[in-house]
C-alpha cells in the first residue's frame, strides 16, 4: 500500500526531501550487529523490512532507477530546481514537479485565491499519473508549513483537491509551525486560515513546531559546541519522526491500509484531529555507540512526555501532576529488538495506571474503546538506533499553544492590520477571516474543556 | 525566477544607478564564475548577441535563459535612464558602464527642471509621457515575468521628484500588478536647493499614494557614515598601500577589464597606470545606497534556506496602505573593498543595525514604535544565529502591541561580495514622521510667506490647490503614525474575541 508524499511551499519540499532521505538512509546503511545470534533471521528480516518500505514509497523504472513517490509544488523554482538537481541513491522524478515565478508573498488569499486556481489542471495530472503508478494508493503525506504563503495558502487549496478528487485516501498533513518570537509577521493569520481549512478536509494533523525541533537538534548536536544549527539540522529531525511512524510494522503487510488504521484510531472525532509526534531516544551518533537502551525506561520516558507536555527526553519535569495533560487516545510505535518475549505487551498494558484512565482518558468517556494505546511494532531497529519508541498522541497540548496564536491574530484583526493585503485578492473578504475566528471560538471548548 | 526593471530619474537617481549596476556586475562576475547566463543574471540583466543582423534592436539579438548555460554574450541592463538634462547620461554612457546600457534606453532632454517640481511633473510629463512610455513598455515586454519596478530618485530636485513621481504614477496606472520600490533620497537640513521643501512635500504625496513601499534615504546620513569608515580606515592605510599595488599588478591584463580596489571597474585598453582613481565624488555615498538594493534581492536571486521574495516584503512589513515608509540599515558598512568597517563577529553586526548611526535617514529606531521589522541576511549565518540574536534583541525594541513578534527573516547562502556576512534591516518604524515633521516646518517657512510660489503656478497644469492637498496628505500620514503610538500606550482592554451562543 503506497503512501504518496506530496511538498508544498519551501519548507513542505525541504521536509520532503529530508524524509526520503532518512528512510533510503535507514534502509539501505543498517548493518546489523555482527555477533548477532542467529543473523539470518535478521537479514531475512530486514530483507522484508526494506521490501515493503521501497515499494511504499518509491517506484522503480524499467532502468532500476528508484523514483521517490512523490510530488513538489512551490510558487517559485528556487528550491525545487535544487532538489531536482541532487543525484542520489534516489531520484525526484523531474515530471512530477511544478513550480511558478512569483511566489506566494507569505500571503494566504494570494496562495489560495491566486496561484493555486492557476495549478490546478497541471497538478491534477501529475497526482493522476503518480497514482496509477502504485499497485495501491493508501494514503497521501501533505508536507507543508503553516506560516509561509505557498505552504498555507496552496496547501490548504490542495488539501481540499485532494479530499474531494479521492475521498477514500487517508489524507495525512504535516505542519510545520514557524518559530514562536517571529519569523513572518502574517504567521498568526495564515496560521488560523489554514487550521481553518485544514480541519474540515484532513484526516489527522501532525503538528511540528520549529522552537522544539531546535531544542532536538541542539542537544543531538551537543557534542560539537561550536556548530551552528541549521535548517538542515531541524529537518534532519522532522525526517527522523516522520520516518518512525511510517515505516513498516510487523502488524502491517502490503495489503493492510496501514497509515488508514493508525490514523483512524487515533483520531475517532472529527473535532479532535491535532497530533503530537515525540520520539525517545533523540541523541548524537556519536552518543548512541555508547548508551544502552532498554525498553522500561524509554515507555517510562514516554508516558512522562505526555503528562508534561514535554518534547524531549532531556530535562523532562518529574513528579509533577498528572492531571496537566488529557489525553484521548494514544499510539506507540517500538522498533527494535525484544529482550523478552513478553516484554512489549506487558508495558503496554501497564503504561497507564487506573487512576490516570479513569480521570484524563476520554476515550473511556466516549465509550468506544476498551484499550487506551494502541501499539505497533517492528523487530528491526530503526536508523541506527538500537531500541526507540515513537508516540503519536491525540492530547490537549496542541491546543494551548493555539488558542494562544488566535489570541494574536485576534489583536491583529482588531487593529486592521494586513487586512487590506487578504482582501485585495479576488475571492477573499474580511468575512472569511472573521468567519474563521468564530469557528474557532466554538471549537475550543471542545479541547479545553472535557 | 522574476525580473526587476530600474527606473533612473534625474541626476541622483542616475548617480546611484550606476553605482548600483556597478556593483551588481561585480557581485554576480564572483558568484558566476563559469560565465553563464543563469537565471540570477537575467533577473537583473539581458543576454545580447551583438553581431546579429537584426535590424530592429529589441528584436531577435536577445538570447533567454533557457536552461541556464548559455554563454553570457554581451549584457544589458534591464534599466531605463530618464533625465531633463544631457550632461549626466552622457557621462555614463562615455564611461565604462556605457556597455550596459544601451543607446536606446534613456531619454535625456537639454534645458533641465530649475529645481522645480511642477516643471518636471507637469511640463516634462507631459511632454516625454509617451517615450518613457513606450521604452518602458518595451522592456517590460523583454522580461519573462516582471516582478518589480526599482524607481531611484531625490526628492530636493525638480526632475527627480517632478518627472520621477509622474513615471511613478504611469507605472502604477500601466502595470498595477507590479510592485513598486521607490528609493528616494531626502534633503537633509543644510540642503543647497532652496525650494526643497515644495518639491519634497509634493512629491511625498504621489510616493503616499502611488508607490508600494519607499526607502527614504538622507545625504546627512550617508556622510557621517562614510566620514566614520574613512577615519578608521585612515589608521590601516599602510597595510592597505601594499595589498593595493600586488593586485593591481595581478591584474594587468589588457584583455580583460579591470576592477581596481575602489570598486570601479575601468578599462585597462589605455589606461597604464592601474592606480589610477576615477571616482566621483558621491560614489562612496552611493554605493551604501547600492548595497542596500543588491542585498534587498539577494535572497529573491540567490538560493537560501530561507528565502524572502520582493513581495514577501511589501506584504509583511506594511500592515496599513498608506504607511510604507521602512528604514533601512545595513551592517557591516561596507563602500568599498579597501574601506570598510571590519566586523568583530555576528552579535556585533546585529546591534549595529539597530543603532542610530547605521541608519540610512536620520532618526533613532530604539526610541520609537516598531510596526514590523524585517531581517535579510546573507552569507555564513545560520538560523540559529538569528534565532539568538532575535532573542536578544527583542527586550531593547518597542514593538507595538498586536505585533509583538513582527519580525520577518530571510537567510540567502550567497554572500555579499567582499564580506562573509551582512545583514540588510528593514523597520517599519514611527520615528519616521519626525523626519516628516522637519519637511512640513520647512515647508511652511517658504508658505507662509507664499514664496517661490510663483515659479510653480506659472507652469502650465499646475494649481495651487495642489499644495494644500500634499500637505494635508503629509498631515494625515503623520498622524496615522501618531495615532498608533497614543493606542497602542493606551491601556484600552482588548475587545473579546467572538464567542458562538450555543
Amino acid at each position: 500500500m503506497s503512501v504518496i508524499t506530496v511538498q508544498i511551499g519551501q519548507c513542505g519540499n525541504q521536509i520532503g526531501e529530508k524524509f526520503f532521505d532518512t528512510i533510503v538512509s535507514d534502509c539501505l546503511d543498517y548493518r546489523p550487529n555482527r555477533n548477532q545470534f542467529n543473523l539470518n533471521y535478521f537479514n531475512k528480516l530486514n530483507q522484508d523490512y526494506s521490501q515493503e518500505c521501497m515499494e511504499r514509497f518509491f517506484s522503480q523504472s524499467e532502468t532500476g532507477q528508484t523514483y521517490a513517490r512523490s510530488v513538489l509544488i512551490d510558487m517559485e523554482s528556487k528550491v525545487v530546481n535544487k532538489i531536482l538537481g541532487k543525484n542520489q541513491r534516489y531520484l525526484f522524478r523531474a515530471e512530477n514537479s511544478y513550480t511558478q515565478k512569483k511566489g506566494s508573498g507569505n500571503n494566504w488569499s494570494y496562495g489560495y485565491c491566486v496561484n493555486a486556481p492557476k495549478s490546478v489542471n497541471v497538478i491534477e495530472d501529475i497526482i493522476r499519473k503518480e497514482s496509477e503508478r502504485c499497485d495501491r494508493l493508501c494514503s497521501f503525506l501533505v508536507c507543508m508549513s503553516m506560516a509561509g504563503g505557498t505552504g498555507s495558502g496552496v496547501g490548504s487549496f490542495y488539501t481540499e483537491f485532494l479530499r474531494d478528487s479521492y475521498p477514500r485516501t487517508t489524507l495525512v498533513n504535516t505542519c510545520v509551525w514557524p518559530f514562536s518570537t517571529g519569523e513572518v509577521t502574517l504567521q498568526n493569520y495564515n496560521f488560523l486560515l489554514t487550521l481553518n481549512k485544514l480541519y474540515e478536509m484532513s484526516d489527522g494533523l501532525i503538528l511540528l513546531e520549529n522552537d522544539t525541533l531546535h531544542q532536538i537538534s541542539k542537544r543531538i548536536n551537543s557534542i560539537n559546541p561550536n556548530k551552528e544549527i541549521t535548517f538542515d539540522d531541524l529537518n534532519m529531525v522532522i525526517g527522523h519522526k516522520l520516518a518512525s511512524i511510517m515505516q513498516p510494522c510487523s502488524n502491517s503487510n502490503l495489503q493492510r491500509n496501514y497509515l488508514n488504521e493508525v490514523i483512524g484510531e487515533l483520531c475517532p472525532h472529527p473535532d479532535y484531529k491535532l497530533l503530537c509526534l515525540n520520539n525517545v531516544p533523540m541523541m548524537s551518533a556519536q552518543s548512541i555507540e555508547f548508551s544502552t537502551f532498554k525498553w522500561n525506561s524509554l515507555y517510562k520516558n514516554s508516558r512522562q512526555l505526555l503528562y508534561t507536555g514535554g518534547f524531549m527526553d532531556e530535562g523532562l519535569k518529574w513528579g509533577s501532576e498528572k492531571s496537566f495533560n488529557k489525553t484521548i487516545c494514544l499510539s506507540l510505535f517500538a522498533r527494535g529488538i525484544n529482550d523478552s518475549e513478553h516484554e512489549h505487551s506487558d508495558l503496554k498494558n501497564g503504561f497507564f495506571d487506573d487512576d490516570f484512565l479513569n480521570k484524563h482518558f476520554k476515550t473511556r468517556a466516549f465509550g468506544i474503546f476498551p484499550e487506551p494505546v494502541k501499539l505497533w511494532q517492528h523487530s528491526r531497529p530503526f536508523n541506527r538506533y538500537e531500541k526507540s519508541l515513537s508516540m503519536l498522541s491525540n492530547s490537549q497540548i496542541p491546543a494551548f499553544k493555539i488558542d494562544g496564536l488566535i489570541e494574536k491574530a485576534w489583536n491583529m484583526f482588531m487593529s486592521k492590520a494586513y487586512v487590506h493585503q487578504y482582501v485585495r485578492y479576488e475571492g477573499f473578504e474580511e468575512e472569511n477571516l472573521l468567519n474563521a475566528f468564530s469557528k474557532f471560538s466554538s471549537s475550543k471548548p471542545s479541547y479545553l474543556t472535557y | 525566477m522574476t525580473q526587476n526593471i530600474t527606473l533612473q530619474i534625474g541626476q541622483c537617481g542616475n548617480q546611484i544607478g550606476c553605482r548600483f549596476w556597478d556593483l551588481a556586475l561585480r557581485e554576480h562576475a564572483a558568484v558566476n564564475k563559469k560565465g553563464v547566463f543563469d537565471e540570477s543574471l537575467s533577473t537583473f540583466f539581458r543576454n545580447v548577441d551583438v553581431r546579429s543582423k537584426a535590424t530592429s534592436y529589441f528584436e531577435s539579438s536577445e538570447i533567454p535563459v533557457g536552461s541556464g548555460s548559455e554563454k553570457i554574450r554581451s549584457l544589458r541592463a534591464r534599466a531605463v535612464l530618464i533625465d531633463t538634462e544631457e550632461g549626466v547620461v552622457n557621462e555614463i554612457m562615455k564611461g565604462p558602464l556605457n556597455e550596459v546600457f544601451d543607446h536606446r534606453q534613456y531619454v535625456t532632454d537639454v534645458s533641465g527642471a530649475g529645481n522645480n517640481w511642477a516643471v518636471g511633473h507637469m511640463f516634462y510629463g507631459n511632454k516625454y509621457k509617451d517615450s518613457i512610455r513606450e521604452l518602458i513598455r518595451k522592456n517590460a515586454e523583454l522580461c519573462d515575468s516582471l516582478e518589480s519596478f526599482f524607481v531611484m530618485h531625490s526628492m530636493g530636485g525638480g526632475t527627480g521628484s517632478g518627472l520621477g513621481t509622474a513615471v511613478l504614477r504611469m507605472i502604477a496606472d500601466d502595470y498595477p500588478e507590479v510592485h513598486r520600490f521607490v528609493v528616494a533620497v531626502y534633503p537633509s537640513a543644510d540642503d543647497d536647493v532652496i525650494t526643497s521643501p515644495y518639491n519634497c512635500v509634493l512629491a511625498m504625496k504621489q510616493l503616499t499614494d502611488f508607490a508600494d513601499c519607499v526607502m527614504p534615504i538622507d545625504n546627512h546620513s550617508l556622510v557621517n557614515i562614510v566620514n566614520r569608515i574613512e577615519s578608521v580606515c585612515v589608521k590601516t592605510q599602510s597595510t592597505c598601500k601594499n595589498t593595493n599595488f600586488s593586485s593591481s599588478l595581478r591584474s594587468r591584463d589588457p584583455s580583460k577589464v579591470l576592477i581596481d580596489n575602489n570598486s570601479t571597474i575601468i578599462s585597462s585598453a589605455n589606461s597604464s597606470s592601474a592606480n589610477k582613481k576615477t571616482e566621483k565624488p558621491f560614489d562612496s555615498m552611493n554605493n551604501i545606497v547600492a548595497n542596500m538594493l543588491l542585498n534587498l534581492t539577494s535572497s529573491s536571486r540567490f538560493e537560501g534556506s530561507l528565502n524572502v521574495d520582493l513581495n514577501e516584503i511589501a506584504m509583511n512589513l506594511v500592515p496599513f496602505p498608506r504607511m510604507h515608509y521602512l528604514l533601512s540599515s545595513l551592517s557591516p558598512l561596507y563602500i568599498s573593498e579597501k574601506v570598510n568597517l571590519q566586523v568583530r563577529g555576528i552579535e556585533q553586526m546585529f546591534s549595529d543595525a539597530f543603532k542610530r548611526e547605521n541608519q540610512l535617514l536620520q532618526c533613532d529606531p530604539k526610541s520609537s514604535l516598531y510596526l514590523a521589522c524585517g531581517l535579510m541576511l546573507r552569507g555564513k549565518v545560520q538560523i540559529s544565529d538569528m534565532r539568538r540574536n532575535i532573542e536578544k534583541l527583542k527586550p531593547q525594541l518597542n514593538f507595538i502591541k498586536w505585533n509583538q513578534e513582527g519580525w520577518k527573516t530571510g537567510l540567502c547562502s550567497v554572500p555579499a561580495f567582499g564580506q562573509p556576512y551582512s545583514l540588510l534591516c528593514l523597520s517599519n518604524n514611527t520615528c519616521i514622521k519626525d523626519t516628516f515633521s522637519t519637511i512640513k516646518d520647512r515647508f511652511n517657512l517658504l508658505y507662509r510667506r507664499k514664496a517661490h510660489l510663483h515659479h510653480y503656478t506659472q507652469v502650465e497644469g499646475m494649481e495651487s490647490c495642489l499644495f494644500t492637498e500634499s500637505f494635508q496628505s503629509l498631515q494625515n500620514l503623520m498622524n496615522d503614525y501618531k495615532n498608533l503610538e497614543t493606542n497602542n500606550s493606551s491601556n484600552d482592554s482588548a475587545i473579546e474575541r467572538i464567542k458562538i451562543l450555543s
